[in-house]
């Protein structure tokens, strides 16, 4: 109920605002959320042409992964996945949905790989940046 | 037909962190030999001396030949997946340090740890290993404190546990729910159902969360609430103990369909025993 209510929020919010780029991201998460990963995919895609970049778009390539996954469009979600990593390095996000997929599609050796990837990542806190850890923050 | 591989990324980075590689997947359009990890207890204490013929295996409910039921001291991969969050600090951080410490202590020759310790941050501090030193050291190592993400560090605490040929054990330890993982707790239980790894969940504190307990339970695991970190060292111990008695059952599945779920029954003739085991396995075309 609370998702069903945070869509209505937001879809309310983009038509006062259609260029909130915040809000529009939120807002395909939402629609994910709720089962609806086409138009999720529409909107997060929306997001991405209309100028999204650092944590947003982070945040965009994440979500698409999930809702590309959702569909069974695992090759899709990989390159959203790969996308995201590519944007942060250190983020440990992109590389655990890398290997979860991997084994979801039968390539043990594939996510293992991947299993490399975190193991390489800095143990320092400080030294790693992964903005998911954010993503709740309200600022 | 599987060899171990040293990453280059570890190069420099002071980790050892070895993969086996499996061979390349072939098509097969039957299932090979299914091997089973189960425990049998009486009064509460797993019961030795049970032979093939004691065991009783149904798959999709068809009875089963089984080729093997082994009680034998074969070498585990045991990992350790530690939450290290904010709430662990201080005299319960150590308690918990002693308590990994303790399950070191328990093992013998041939068999591995690996560690992972978790606050939101995953750290893969140490791939399975022989050397027991090396992931103490990393045990009591200083980490900064942070939120919680158990979920993520189960899932990666499988893959290791399943990075090397052998008996893999996932003890996984938090005091508390959930609050920074990416991956969905039905989506690392759904992974759980295809691996081999068994399980145990340890956990203390007053909020529970089911995810530790579905989890041990889709591997065949058990779930250890203690009341204090000062009970930790004796959960962790007890849960090597009662692995390593626990009976490695094969067979080879017969009059059963070549993929998908499989339901796993496993019986035991004698009276008053009671059999914990995985509840299925998934049969996948490779």
């Amino acid at each position: 109920m609370e998702l069903g209510r945070a869509e209505r929020l937001f879809r309310d919010a983009l038509v006062e605002q259609p260029d909130h780029l915040e809000a529009r991201l939120r807002h395909g998460r939402v629609l994910g959320d709720l089962g609806q990963h086409d138009q999720a995919i529409s909107e997060l895609r929306r997001a991405v042409a209309d100028g999204a970049a650092g944590r947003l778009l982070y945040y965009a390539h994440l979500f698409l992964a999930k809702n590309h996954e959702a569909l069974g469009a695992y090759a899709d979600a990989r390159r959203e996945l790969e996308r995201a990593a590519t944007l942060y390095p250190r983020a440990q996000t992109p590389t655990l949905a890398l290997s979860r997929i991997w084994l979801r599609t039968g390539s043990r050796v594939d996510a293992q790989r991947e299993l490399l990837r975190l193991a390489a990542l800095p143990e320092d806190e400080r030294e790693r940046e992964d903005p998911w850890w954010d993503y709740y923050d309200l600022r | 037909m599987v060899g171990l591989l040293r990453s280059p990324l570890m190069a420099g980075a002071g980790l050892a962190l070895w993969v086996a590689l499996p061979a390349a997947q072939t098509f097969s359009s039957r299932i090979e030999a299914v091997r089973e990890d189960v425990l049998v207890t009486a009064n509460g204490s797993p019961l030795p001396g049970l032979t093939p013929a004691d065991f009783e295996v149904l798959d999709n409910g068809v009875r089963q030949s089984i080729d093997l039921a082994s009680f034998e001291q074969i070498p585990l991969n045991v990992v350790l997946a530690l939450d290290m969050s904010a709430s662990l600090q201080g005299l319960r951080l150590g308690h918990l340090q002693t308590a990994g410490s303790t399950v070191l202590d328990g093992l013998k020759s041939g068999d591995r740890a690996a560690l992972v310790t978790f606050t939101h941050v995953v750290s893969a501090r140490q791939g399975l290993t022989d050397d027991f030193d090396r992931v103490r050291a990393a045990l009591f190592e200083n980490r900064e404190e942070g939120m919680t993400s158990l979920v993520d560090a189960a899932h990666t605490g499988m893959l290791i546990g399943e990075s090397v040929a052998g008996r893999p054990l996932l003890i996984v330890f938090s005091d508390g729910v959930d609050t920074s993982s990416w991956l969905t707790a039905e989506s690392v239980l759904e992974t759980a159902r295809r691996s081999e790894v068994v399980v145990y969940g340890v956990e203390v504190g007053e909020r529970r969360a089911s995810f530790p307990r579905d989890l041990a339970e889709v591997t065949g695991g058990r779930l250890f609430a203690v009341e204090s970190t000062k009970d930790l060292s004796t959960a962790f111990a007890k849960i090597l103990d009662e692995f390593r008695n626990r009976y490695l059952i094969s067979y080879t599945p017969r009059g059963v369909s070549g993929t998908g779920w499989h339901r796993l029954e496993v019986r035991v003739r004698q009276r008053g025993a009671t059999v914990k085991a995985r509840p299925g396995y998934f049969a996948d075309e490779k």
